[in-house]
């Protein structure tokens, strides 16, 4: 996948350890180096006011702070940054609650490498259209 | 699915069976998925599994012989607990990425 040209922030809220690797690691190999991890939604909203990320990799079951209750905090901070809730809750009634929530893209876990890559052309083609309308 | 109560022979995406009502296998009490019967931990979320696989939402009479007589509250309150297992089927229909795709556009 061919790296973006402007070098966007991201951050990855999961409890899982071996998702928070694997996503850094896709990421990383997209060409964006720039990752943040968080370990719950507790510390995700922590990094999320510091860092101020383009783009939220969000996981829905964590302790302290769920997925769901984090993205409502996250869209009242910035109702713009793009949010892909990561996750293996495939109950419609969970999913329109993350869209309802205002979140951007939604991927099953497991989810294939490919499938990953085609979110986040999605996500950096938003994110670039946004730089030319400035 | 075969009931581990009754032994109907259900459908495998159903998560209770259509004869009693028990759960078809480990149920989660924190994420509500259903695992395999005699799961330890939730596949899911991993939640240790700490109610019985036969766990059933309202119990009902089987097999030949146990017939039992219900009072008109009681047949009106079964009637509202199956109303209920039947709303809570439908709002935990399981979508796949396509179909999720579908509602992000």
């Amino acid at each position: 996948m061919k790296a973006p040209l402007i070098s966007y922030s991201v951050l990855v809220i999961d409890d899982s350890p071996h998702s928070r690797i694997l996503l850094l690691r896709l990421l990383q190999r997209s060409g964006l180096s720039h990752v943040e991890l968080a370990v719950n939604g507790t510390q995700g909203i922590q990094r999320f006011k510091a860092l101020r990320p383009d783009i939220v990799f969000l996981d829905a079951i964590m302790p302290e702070m769920d997925g769901l209750t984090a993205l409502r905090e996250i869209r009242k901070i910035d109702p713009d940054v793009i949010v892909v809730v990561t996750t293996s809750l495939s109950e419609k009634e969970k999913v329109m609650q993350f869209k309802d929530a205002g979140a951007n893209y939604y991927l099953l876990k497991p989810f294939e490498n490919e499938k990953f890559d085609q979110t986040l052309l999605k996500v950096l083609g938003i994110l670039e259209q946004r730089v030319k309308a400035e | 699915m075969e009931c581990p109560n009754c032994k109907t022979e259900n459908d495998d995406k159903k998560r209770f069976c259509t004869t009693c009502g028990t759960a078809l296998g480990a149920l989660c009490k924190r994420c509500g998925k259903i695992g395999k019967a005699g799961d330890k931990f939730c596949g899911d979320c991993g939640t240790p599994i700490v109610a019985s696989s036969n766990e059933r939402l309202f119990s009902l009479p089987s097999g030949p012989g146990s017939v039992k007589q219900y009072a008109p509250d009681e047949v009106e309150e079964l009637i509202s607990l199956r109303t209920i297992a039947r709303d809570e089927e439908a709002a935990s229909e399981r979508v796949t990425q396509n179909d999720i795709d579908s509602i992000f556009g």
